[in-house]
């Protein structure tokens, strides 16, 4: 008998919060109920889908902030 | 709902009688979703040593399959089915080179592993005996397959037997006194072990082993180690350590 096997506790919260991720990060699209009843091939796979998205959307931002031209100073006053 | 996977049994469901939906050589498992992963961290389950073989039911599609009757080698395919379910098929195992002991972490493809060749002809559909005779003693001996229920009552047995410090080697006398079911013409189950205890030599045992290793089906778990600090590689028996249901780079 392998007793061995099983996932410790802190594994649950891991999986809680994968579940809430997926959830949360989908803006409303997989409820916390469907992400939990989601096969957990299909949960990782979303979750992975999401992450490059949010990514490449944080990426988009950081490089619309880079290139914005910097503020025109006022003239100092002669 | 979403599309199941059908496994197909080792055993080609040969052991099983006929009435046994097992006896169709397939299960159909269910995709495990979170639900089953909490199965796992049960505290309870996993001390009782029956979080496994409570996933496993979970998953089974067919709820009219006996469980208990369910061979171990099949569940063996089972399990390694569940796992690749669960979080796919690359598995990291620590492993402890035998020759310079230094610890190295393989990375083992479980759809790499495949069932063993033998030849099944041999066998009666829905008959679970089988007959040999011990090369030493030349003992006849009738035997079967275990099932999970008989890993259960071994399980307990071995518990019991540690309660009461019985020594380390009734393991495996027990274990043989559940798979031998005829010693010479004696059919009790506590003759049989004080038969195999006092009769069977390790010779006869070790003939015993091979002769289920060679003609019995099962997945061929044997993987090859090659150590990354010397030049050692041989094959292994599959590490089946903690990280085996909860890997630890989750894909």
């Amino acid at each position: 008998m392998l007793t061995f096997f099983g996932l410790a506790p802190e594994n649950k919260k891991d999986i809680l919060k994968s579940v809430f991720e997926l959830a949360y990060f989908s803006k409303g699209s997989i409820s916390i109920e469907q992400a939990y009843n989601l096969p957990t091939g299909y949960r990782r796979f979303y979750s992975h889908l999401l992450e490059e998205r949010i990514k490449k959307e944080n990426e988009k931002a950081q490089s619309g902030v880079n290139t914005k031209k910097p503020p025109l100073m006022p003239k100092p006053k002669t | 709902m979403y599309p199941t996977e059908t496994i197909e049994l080792p055993s080609k469901g040969l052991f099983y009688e006929e009435s046994n939906p097992l006896s169709s050589g397939k299960v159909e498992l269910i995709q495990p979703t979170a639900k089953h992963e909490d199965i796992l961290t049960s505290r309870n389950l996993i001390s009782k040593g029956i979080v496994i073989d409570e996933l496993l039911k979970e998953l089974l599609v067919n709820k009219d399959i006996n469980y208990d009757t369910l061979l171990s080698l099949d569940k063996s395919a089972i399990i390694i089915a569940a796992r690749i379910l669960l979080y796919g098929s690359k598995y990291e195992a620590k492993t402890n080179c035998s020759a310079c002991g230094e610890t190295n972490l393989m990375e083992i493809n479980l759809t790499d592993l495949e069932v063993k060749e033998v030849d099944m002809t041999s066998f009666t559909p829905g008959i679970n005996e089988f007959e040999f005779e011990l090369p030493i003693s030349k003992s006849k001996i009738k035997f079967k397959l275990l099932t999970v229920a008989d890993e259960l009552s071994i399980s307990k047995d071995i518990k019991l037997m540690k309660k009461n410090f019985v020594k380390r080697d009734a393991e495996v006398t027990t274990r043989l006194s559940y798979i031998i079911t005829n010693y010479d013409g004696e059919l009790s189950r506590q003759k049989i072990k004080q038969k195999v205890r006092d009769e069977m030599n390790t010779q006869d045992v070790a003939a015993f082993k091979s002769h289920l290793a060679k003609n019995f089906p099962g997945i061929d778990d044997k993987v090859l180690f090659e150590c990354n600090f010397c030049e050692h590689s041989e094959a292994i028996t599959l590490p089946m350590d903690v990280n085996f249901f909860w890997p630890s780079s989750r894909e």
